[in-house]
């Protein structure tokens, strides 16, 4: 009785950290997406100075934030998003406009599906 | 490849530790629910161990919550025998009185050459010889022979018997289970005295050594293949 009175206590801490993961989850990527706009903004209005530094901070909040992501989700889609980072940096820092916006938009993409993909829905259950 | 060794050694751990909180009935005998857990878990052990890219909690996580579920089943079906029979089903009788139950077995999906080939296997050769054959819930089928032809005890003789009990191991490979000298009120000092005559001069030339019920000292020496079955001493 008492084993599984414990198992019980651990399984509902597992559900309710499983609960906290997801809302950090999504506030990390809705921050991370409002840089990102940020920065698509700025790039319209060839702004690439802001821009850059948009992307840096975005970066900083990847690598500070989301640093524990791989303990839950699939490193590959990590990895992805690393890539799509690095090459964002690297068209906004030769100024490419069409290339950075389709970029950027692709890592926005990316980073909110994250949360959607994990969120408690039926049709992720399903 | 090092983090897959690292990955199958902590899989292999927490499968090992998440078995031995099953219970010792879950590596035994299993119930249909039970089946369905282990099968569960390797699937899920597997997949983290072999797959960098999967978190090594996508594979824990599972396994911890089948250890809860499987707990918490067995738990209720302790408890209530209503849910046990829903959950294990309940035991069905196959033969009553050397006469198969048709119906039963057709219910079970049991043809009659697996019930043979099951007698058989119990050293049970004829069908007239059955009092019950009962397919238990774990899918093992228990045989209830004719008083008449079971097996003849002592008791049915009127024989007196001696008191049976368990052998004592006292060393095993050259370790000295000290706890188990002192269950039965001896010490070690006894034990250097009993092995002497022996030619043993220490517990760690002895491969295997256990005092039965009656006080007989068996002990077998590790070394030259020599085989030394010799009881001796009186009852301690």
């Amino acid at each position: 009785m008492r084993m599984l009175i414990n198992l019980i206590v651990v399984f509902f801490l597992i559900v309710i950290a499983s609960f906290g993961t997801n809302l950090s989850l999504q506030q990390s990527a809705l921050e991370m997406s409002e840089y990102i706009e940020q920065a698509m903004e700025e790039i319209k209005q060839d702004q690439w100075v802001p821009a850059d530094e948009h992307l840096g901070r975005l970066e900083d909040v990847w690598e500070n934030k989301a640093g524990w992501w791989p303990i839950i989700l699939d490193h590959q889609e990590i990895d992805n998003i690393d890539f799509s980072l690095a090459r964002a940096k690297e068209y906004v820092g030769n100024q490419h406009k069409s290339l950075s916006l389709g970029q950027l938009a692709e890592l926005k993409l990316m980073i909110l599906h994250i949360p959607e993909k994990e969120k408690v829905t039926l049709e992720n259950i399903l | 490849m090092l983090l897959i060794i690292i990955r199958t050694l902590i899989l292999f751990t927490a499968v090992v530790v998440f078995l031995r909180m099953m219970g010792k009935r879950q590596i035994g005998q299993l119930q249909p629910y039970e089946l369905v857990i282990i099968i569960m878990i390797s699937e899920l052990a597997a997949i983290p161990m072999e797959d960098t890219a999967t978190p090594i909690l996508g594979g824990l996580i599972p396994i911890f919550v089948l250890l809860t579920a499987q707990v918490s089943l067995a738990y209720l079906s302790l408890k209530s025998e209503k849910f046990r029979g829903i959950l294990c089903g309940t035991p069905s009788i196959l033969v009553e009185n050397s006469i198969i139950m048709e119906d039963e077995l057709r219910r079970q999906r049991y043809n009659i050459n697996d019930l043979l080939e099951q007698l058989r296997s119990k050293d049970v050769a004829n069908l007239a010889d059955v009092e019950y054959a009962i397919l238990e819930t774990g899918g093992q089928l228990s045989v209830i022979l004719k008083s008449q032809k079971r097996p003849v005890s002592p008791e049915d003789l009127g024989l007196p018997t001696k008191y049976e009990g368990l052998p004592t191991t006292l060393i095993i490979d050259g370790f000295v289970f000290n706890e188990n000298l002192r269950k039965i009120n001896l010490d070690r000092e006894w034990l250097d005295n009993q092995l002497e005559p022996l030619g043993i001069k220490s517990p760690q030339e002895v491969l295997f050594c256990y005092l039965d019920t009656c006080g007989g000292l068996y002990c077998q020496p590790k070394s030259n293949n020599e085989k030394a079955q010799s009881p001796v001493g009186e009852q301690p």
